[in-house]
């Protein structure tokens, strides 16, 4: 082949290629289009968070009540006030878990004792409400039996502690009792709080984790946090002494309860310490509240467990933060505990819920003013006539929030009156 | 003989930022924000009801993440037309109106 007829070739094969590798006009509008998306979500969605985040002034107040608490206040002041209302929202809970309608109780009485505890202007309807929030239960108790308030599966079962008695009961009652004599004492109360414990502590001795069980054969991190936080409280009060077994419980827990990976107390676990398969690891939505309740145990121990809690399960993703409900690489299986989780994230709203009150309690002001961005975001905040409640959460979510933002009072008070 | 005009990106990307903000106004103002409450599991009233939370929450995210992104896109496609001087038409559309972004209007003949 010639020079020139070689360089026709050449040529040709070149146009040939430049025009196979030319994209369709169609097809370059939509790369363009999607440049010009991906650019503006590049600048968009890094602030997005900004358009929901608020001064953690507005949730957290170092006297009185802040804002968004007292509006949140308002909402739930008026439907526990009215025995209709009251019963209507207990009985939406209780249908869908009983669990709820019993600790959407004690978290309402936690944050109206330390309401009253900010502000002495609530005080009179607090103790009204708080009053008949105990009742009730104890009367339901009473009348339905010890049972009532625990899910389907705490009707059935072999109990390894006779005679059968859940310590998440008992336990979260005689909380309810404690914080209520705090604020003032009731005498009527005090033989009430005094059997709880004297019902809890032998159960709790008979372990060799020193741990009673919630459900049958199960024991929860969360429950047995909660009573010891209640034996804590009537030892303030009454003047008794269970010094012997917080400690022993925190030297057993630290020994026997501790995920070997991230140093966090597992969640469920037999009478005998072996870890349950309900809740073998540690969970969010038990550690954030036991790392609160051992706050006036050991407080030691938990600001360590809220510090691993917070590396483990803590996250934030472009300003907005949330819990995992189990540390990466030790997922469990979704549950009534853990809520509909978020895939790839594996955030869960019952455990952020729960991580509020700890990033509150143990004031962790960024991880908190990044959880309520995202409360702000997702929790659907709505208002009507002066309240407030979030739609995508419950009663016994919104009562969470509202002892997140007034937490503190009570917790002092047991600390104060321990000195003492 | 039908012509065809081309429509700018930014036409197109506001047109679609508005038709998903009336979305979410619909979905508001039906009162569907009541239902997000399947968010914590509580909303156990039907599966209308669960329905109408679930579109709610799509709505609204759409709302709060594409809009915005949508709005600024339309901006930045309005000002790479305005400094090229050249437009970029986009996929087209047998809308009559004229564009009125920056960008030389050329109908194409069919």
């Amino acid at each position: 082949m010639t020079g020139p007829c070689k360089d026709v070739e050449t040529a040709d094969r070149k146009r040939g290629d430049s025009e196979s590798m030319k994209l369709s006009p169609r097809l370059r509008r939509a790369v363009s289009a999607l440049g010009l998306l991906a650019v503006a979500a590049c600048i968009w969605v890094p602030c997005l968070h900004l358009l929901f985040r608020r001064d953690i002034g507005q949730y957290r107040a170092t006297q009185g009540l802040s804002p968004v608490a007292r509006e949140l206040a308002s909402t739930y002041l008026a439907v526990w006030s009215d025995p209709l209302l009251r019963e209507r929202e207990l009985a939406t809970m209780r249908r869908r878990n009983p669990e709820w309608d019993f600790m959407s109780r004690t978290y309402m009485v936690l944050a109206l004792a330390n309401m009253s505890l900010r502000d002495s202007r609530y005080k009179d309807e607090a103790i009204e409400i708080i009053d008949a929030i105990i009742d009730d239960t104890l009367d339901r108790e009473k009348a339905e039996g010890h049972t009532h308030f625990l899910l389907a599966y705490g009707h059935r079962g072999s109990w390894a502690v006779d005679p059968p008695r859940s310590i998440f009961v008992d336990g979260e009652i005689a909380l309810m009792i404690a914080a209520r004599r705090l604020v003032e004492e009731k005498p009527t109360y005090k033989q009430h709080l005094t059997e709880r414990i004297a019902l809890m502590v032998p159960r709790m001795r008979q372990s060799p984790v020193l741990c009673a069980e919630s459900y049958p054969g199960e024991c929860w991190l969360f429950c047995n946090t909660v009573a010891l936080a209640a034996v804590r409280m009537g030892d303030v009060l009454d003047g008794t002494d269970h010094s012997e077994l917080l400690e022993s419980w925190v030297r057993t827990a630290k020994a026997e309860l501790v995920d070997p990976q991230t140093g966090i107390l597992i969640s469920a676990f037999r009478v005998d310490g072996t870890p349950a398969p309900a809740g073998p690891g540690p969970e969010g939505s038990s550690i954030w509240m036991a790392a609160h309740m051992l706050a006036v145990i050991d407080p030691e121990l938990a600001r360590d467990q809220y510090r691993r809690a917070r590396r483990a399960l803590g996250r934030s993703f472009l300003g907005f933060g949330y819990s995992r409900e189990w540390p990466r690489g030790q997922e469990g299986a979704m549950d009534i505990d853990s809520g509909p989780l978020i895939p790839i994230f594996g955030a869960s709203a019952s455990a952020s819920g729960l991580a509020v009150l700890a990033a509150a309690a143990f004031e962790d002001e960024d991880y908190l003013r990044r959880l309520m961005t995202s409360l702000e975001c997702a929790g659907f905040p709505t208002a009507a006539e002066g309240g407030l409640r979030y739609q995508a959460s419950n009663q016994v979510g919104d009562a969470v929030l509202l002892y997140a933002m007034t937490e503190g009072p009570l917790w002092q008070e047991v600390r104060r009156r321990a000195r003492r | 003989m039908k012509t065809k005009r081309p429509v700018s990106h930014a036409r197109r990307f506001l047109r679609d930022a508005v038709v998903l903000s009336v979305l979410f106004l619909i979905a508001h103002l039906l009162g569907l924000r009541q239902y997000t409450s399947v968010l914590s599991g509580t909303a156990s009233c039907g599966s209308l009801r669960r329905l109408g939370g679930v579109m709610y929450l799509t709505f609204y995210f759409l709302f709060v993440v594409c809009v915005p992104v949508l709005v600024i896109a339309a901006g930045l496609a309005r000002a790479l037309a305005a400094v090229t001087g050249s437009g970029t038409p986009t996929a087209s559309s047998e809308d009559p109106q004229p564009d009125d972004s920056a960008e030389p209007q050329q109908p194409a003949l069919r």
